[in-house]
């Protein structure tokens, strides 16, 4: 029983850890406003529509993006794409 | 069966309307649409069915005769404006026609343009039934030419379709090596794209394709090349009719640009496109001029790279089209030109998206600016993991129904939160698409819905009844992506469905026979069930056992989510110091498409597997899994498969409990 409860655990911390962060970086650093909406700021597709969201921070903002080319079309144009954070 | 053909036509005129009329005989008969003999569905005798020609404001009688040996059929008018009775979709609209009978079909005729016609029950569209319809406007065309070519274009399988849904539902990915799609880590090294490959296993996403589907042939008029009657220097207007069942194609010509002067029936103010890249069940006219000298070819490719169909005009030596550059399926860069375009950006890559931004009605077309107007969000959901395709996360059996009022203006914004292209039709209006035209957006009947990307269309609800609102790339509406619009308001009010469509079950079965060990699972699956047997047998004769070891799984899986299923279960086995035991447990596909089981067992221990597949090459994957048991220890197996056909493969593998050995793998 004591190796189940074990193996029980060590495959619960795996899945946790596996679902903690969607793979995204993320700067840390003083306060950071968290990114609220579900849907990517690009493209308003739901995150996790196209495998792990990824997650970054501008300035104090979190920003999350529905994959890594949703990142590169944000860097051309922040500002615009920030407009629409409430 | 003998060929029925048959085919009359009388035109009765009187000083108010003509009547036409046409008799369609739909048939099992044998053609070579793609050079081997095959068993078809055709309409009266061919693969297109005939041009059914009107004028506007005729009456259109159709006599459809099912002369079929069992099978019910139907006949849907696609992008015809008609009573709702008329509109032949099986169960919701129309009743099906049974073999053997008649059904006759009555419509005005409303509006005029290129549309076309198709069996709207199962998978009969696959297998060739469908053809076009051409209405000339009442006081002509306003884009003039000298002569008139329709162009039905689609794709062709040898395969049942049935076939090839269940392969589809199964994950089986065969059809990406016969197209040379299959994604793998040597594939990704000869593009560059390493790095981007295994970022994808990473987060989980899912090899990407164009298309779902290996076809034999792409096929215009029901040729894979053909020639069109033209003189030099003629206007000719090509009525392109994209027919196929899960096909989108590149149009472009080697003749310059085309002008297109009509999309979906109704005319656009004309506007000169290089190629267009032309969804499922869409319509244009263009006009080309036929070259003062040699033959020149307008060209239909596959979308996914992997075949086109050509129809060529003039004569003299021949100029081949431009080819169209096959997209780099390990970036993810070029999905997304569909959804980046809507944010401003011009595709440059050589691949045109369709010309929504430049189509531009003759007419204004704004809807009453006194009706009640709404604003709903539709997204277009799937999954590839086991075939689902869904609205906003439900198939058809789980939610059937969008609810309109009558006279009410309903704008629907339809996000695409997939990685596939999704032609989305529905029945029975025109919708206005809003593409930056103003008070000139164009009136369409389907619209493509890129990856990721968004379209917002508006309808005026006008015409009471149940329509039919779906993807038109078959498999998804099979798949369950699909709704009807309903004018009635009665919340306990359901329409009727096509029980066929309501989350069909599938078989299937995969495994190896090795000389050491035979292992593999057979199972029925819907949208979220599987039902299914799961076994483990050795064959030789290992150190210790008298028998061979066994371990054979009944279970019952639910599906929740790509990542996520729960696992119920019995367990049936003769290894030593085991009993059968009832087990659950559940499936978690961990980063890299790691796929985890973890289950706990009635007597009172627990099983944790990590498993996963290195697709080396197309057809070569090195398999390898890791197995924890309190009651049985560590277990492990590693192994390489070759695969050589749809079906069969060779495999080689050591497992920690039967040894080396080596065999054929099989998927059915």
């Amino acid at each position: 029983m004591k190796q189940t409860l074990i193996l029980l655990s060590s495959t619960a911390a795996l899945l946790l850890a596996s679902c903690a962060n969607g793979g995204g970086s993320i700067a840390s650093g003083g306060k950071v406003k968290p990114y609220t909406s579900n849907k990517c700021l690009v493209t308003d597709n739901r995150l996790g529509s196209m495998g792990s969201p990824v997650t970054k921070v501008y300035g104090d903002q979190e920003v999350k993006f529905c994959c890594k080319p949703c990142v590169a079309k944000f860097e051309k144009d922040p500002q615009k794409f920030l407009a629409k954070l409430p | 069966m003998r060929l029925l053909v048959f085919l009359t036509l009388f035109q009765v005129a009187t000083a108010a309307a003509r009547v036409v009329e046409y008799d369609l005989t739909i048939s099992e008969t044998t053609l070579s649409p793609a050079g081997q003999p095959v068993r078809v569905l055709a309409v009266n005798g061919s693969v297109p069915g005939p041009t059914l020609r009107f004028m506007e404001g005729d009456t259109a009688v159709i006599r459809v005769h099912n002369a079929l040996a069992r099978e019910t059929t139907s006949t849907h008018w696609h992008g015809l404006l008609l009573p709702n009775a008329m509109d032949g979709v099986p169960f919701v609209t129309t009743a099906p026609i049974k073999a053997g009978t008649t059904y006759t079909f009555r419509f005005d005729l409303k509006q005029s343009g290129t549309y076309w016609y198709h069996s709207h029950t199962g998978l009969q569209e696959q297998r060739g039934v469908y053809g076009s319809i051409v209405i000339e406007p009442k006081g002509g065309e306003p884009s003039t030419s000298e002569r008139d070519h329709v162009l039905v274009v689609s794709d062709w399988t040898d395969r049942n379709p049935k076939t090839i849904m269940r392969s589809l539902m199964a994950g089986y990915d065969y059809d990406a090596v016969k197209k040379g799609n299959k994604q793998s880590i040597s594939g990704a090294y000869r593009a560059g794209a390493l790095a981007d490959y295994f970022e994808r296993e990473w987060t989980r996403i899912p090899p990407m394709d164009l298309s779902d589907v290996y076809y034999d042939a792409f096929l215009i008029n029901g040729q894979r090349s053909s020639m069109l009657e033209g003189k030099p220097g003629e206007r000719i207007r090509l009525r392109l009719i994209n027919a196929s069942a899960a096909t989108y194609f590149y149009i472009n010509t080697s003749g310059g640009p085309m002008t297109v002067v009509a999309a979906d029936g109704p005319a656009v103010q004309p506007v000169r496109v290089d190629e267009l890249l032309m969804g499922i069940a869409e319509t244009y006219d263009i006009i080309v001029t036929v070259p003062p000298s040699g033959s020149y070819e307008i060209r239909a490719t596959a979308q996914d790279g992997s075949g086109f169909a050509s129809a060529w005009i003039g004569s003299g030596s021949p100029h081949p089209a431009p080819d169209i550059p096959k997209a780099n399926l390990y970036k993810m860069d070029y999905m997304l030109a569909g959804a980046f375009e809507a944010l401003g950006d011009d595709p440059t890559d050589g691949r045109p998206l369709p010309p929504y931004r430049k189509l531009r009605s003759l007419k204004p077309t704004t809807l009453p600016p006194d009706a009640p107007r709404r604003e709903i969000s539709l997204r277009l959901t799937g999954d590839m993991e086991r075939y689902i395709w869904s609205f906003n996360g439900k198939t058809l059996a789980e939610d059937s129904t969008i609810r309109v009022t009558k006279d009410e203006v309903l704008r629907i914004e339809l996000v695409n939160d997939t990685m596939m292209h999704h032609p989305i039709h529905l029945h029975g209006h025109f919708f206005r698409l809003i593409n930056g035209q103003g008070d000139r957006s164009p009136l369409k009947h389907t619209v493509d819905v890129p990856p990721m990307g968004r379209r917002v269309i508006e309808f005026e609800a006008n015409d009471a009844g149940d329509w039919f609102f779906h993807c038109h790339l078959l498999y998804h509406m099979e798949a369950g992506m699909a709704r009807v619009i309903t004018y009635n308001n009665d919340d306990s009010y359901k329409p009727r469905l096509d029980p066929a469509l309501l989350d069909p079950y599938y078989w299937m079965a995969s495994g190896s026979v090795q000389n050491n060990m035979t292992m593999g699972m057979a199972k029925f699956m819907n949208a979220r069930n599987d039902f299914g047997v799961e076994w483990d047998v050795g064959l030789g004769h290992e150190d210790g056992m008298d028998d061979h070891p066994y371990e054979v799984d009944a279970t019952w899986s639910r599906y929740f989510d790509p990542n996520f299923s729960s696992l119920l279960g019995y367990r049936f086995t003769n290894e030593e110091d085991s009993r059968d035991r009832a087990f659950a447990g559940i499936r978690y596909r961990l980063p890299g498409f790691f796929r985890t089981t973890l289950t706990v067992d009635s007597e009172g221990d627990a099983r944790g597997e990590v498993a996963k597949l290195f697709q080396l090459t197309d057809r070569l994957n090195l398999f390898g899994s890791l197995e924890y048991d309190t009651n049985s220890r560590w277990q492990s197996q590693v192994g390489l498969e070759y695969v050589i056909t749809r079906n069969l493969g060779i495999v080689t593998s050591y497992d920690s409990t039967h040894g080396f050995g080596g065999g054929i793998s099989f998927r059915f």
